[in-house]
């Protein structure tokens, strides 16, 4: 990881994977409060989401913080990371 | 053992997905979910492996060749529920049992259900098997399927011996589906939160339709007199567990040599996804030199 991205806050580094997830599927990026089903993210997309999160930002997410509601979007996203980063 | 913790974690991931206990979904998200998680659970590319696709007697396969010189040749079935699974979605295994066993493998892209249902996987697993042993010349050849492609792969041993053609050598099972029917007590302890979703399964017998005839028995019926040496693998935490340990119980009682192994806490594919549950990258390894050991006894 290198400086920049250090300087990146968790939530900020939840975005650019969410939106970046979203633009490879040509989606446009979500709202903070918009269901990422909805935005267009597949059941899969969520699962490479987690992973994704976990390597940008180097952790592995305690399993009772893998819940659906966790994920629901980036703004539930975000609150979870709040609490394990 | 408990389930493996990396498993666990996979489980609980797909657990969280929208609709995880919902209908199943239609063919075209099927396919592309399993090639998602086969792309996510996949390590990078063996570089010991070189691959080759081609066309023959109909169908698309994926030869793969490993740098050492090598006797034997692996026809591999994948896996998916009949009617998902592709030659991507198997890429990595297929790699890895070729740089591990230095056999060649090739890769069939049957034809799956719902638009070609039973037995049209299995005449095209039967005709590869033919046409490789014919043009490929092979000193060993081994018949190979995981999961549903195992089902396959069993069935297509059954057409071989119809047509009179020879047998494999020797046949390599990983995670196999041998029934179609839920009668053992794996099925029902497993049924739910364990990979397979009852749902999708029942959709993908529904599009398999498998019906045996005179020319093509399924395995559970099998006679199993005269088959080939078998590898047998099973995952602890797998529906289909106790069906492979059934079936290898049949085997040895037909006095086939049949060696199985549990993989302890494990779920099924498990040994598709190194990415994801490290373990596989071992379990798949020794696969690949049991196949070699295999390829190196002598004829019996």
């Amino acid at each position: 990881m290198d400086d920049g991205q250090q300087r990146m806050a968790p939530a900020e580094i939840a975005k650019g994977v969410i939106d970046q997830l979203l633009a490879d599927k040509g989606r446009p990026p979500a709202g903070l409060d918009q269901d990422l089903g909805e935005a267009g993210l597949s059941s899969l997309d969520i699962v490479n989401l987690m992973l994704a999160l976990e390597d940008a930002l180097d952790i592995a997410l305690p399993p009772d913080e893998l819940t659906a509601a966790n994920f629901r979007t980036a703004k539930s996203i975000e609150t979870m990371l709040a609490r394990v980063v | 053992m408990t389930l493996d913790v990396a498993a666990a974690r996979l489980l609980k991931m797909l657990a969280t997905a929208p609709n995880a206990d919902g209908a199943a979904p239609a063919v075209r998200s099927r396919r592309e979910a399993l090639r998602g998680l086969s792309t996510l659970g996949a390590d990078p590319l063996d570089a010991r492996v070189t691959s080759q696709d081609m066309v023959q007697v109909g169908l698309s396969l994926r030869l793969y060749r490993s740098s050492e010189p090598k006797a034997g040749l692996i026809v591999f079935v994948h896996g998916g529920g009949w009617v998902a699974g592709d030659l991507e979605t198997h890429d990595g295994v297929c790699r890895t049992l070729a740089a591990e066993s230095g056999a060649a493998v090739i890769a069939v892209d049957y034809l799956r259900p719902p638009e070609h249902p039973f037995p049209a996987a299995v005449e095209g697993v039967t005709d590869v098997v033919d046409w490789a042993r014919r043009t490929l010349r092979p000193d060993h050849l081994g018949l190979a399927g995981d999961s549903a492609g195992a089902h396959v792969a069993l069935c297509a041993l059954s057409l071989l011996r119809s047509r009179g053609s020879p047998a494999p050598d020797m046949v390599l099972l990983l995670c196999p589906i041998v029934e179609i029917e839920p009668a053992r007590p794996s099925r029902t302890t497993f049924r739910q939160g364990y990979f397979i979703e009852p749902r999708q399964f029942d959709q993908d017998v529904a599009d398999y339709r498998p019906t045996p005839d005179a020319a093509l028995t399924l395995p559970s019926k099998a006679d199993l007199s005269g088959h080939p040496p078998t590898l047998l693998h099973v995952a602890e935490y797998d529906p289909f567990r106790d069906e492979g340990l059934a079936y290898a119980a049949r085997l040895e009682a037909a006095g086939v040599p049949v060696q199985t192994f549990v993989h302890s806490g494990m779920i099924h594919y498990f040994y598709a996804l190194p990415r994801l549950i490290p373990y596989a990258r071992t379990a798949l390894a020794e696969t690949g030199r049991q196949v070699r050991s295999a390829f190196a006894a002598p004829k019996s």
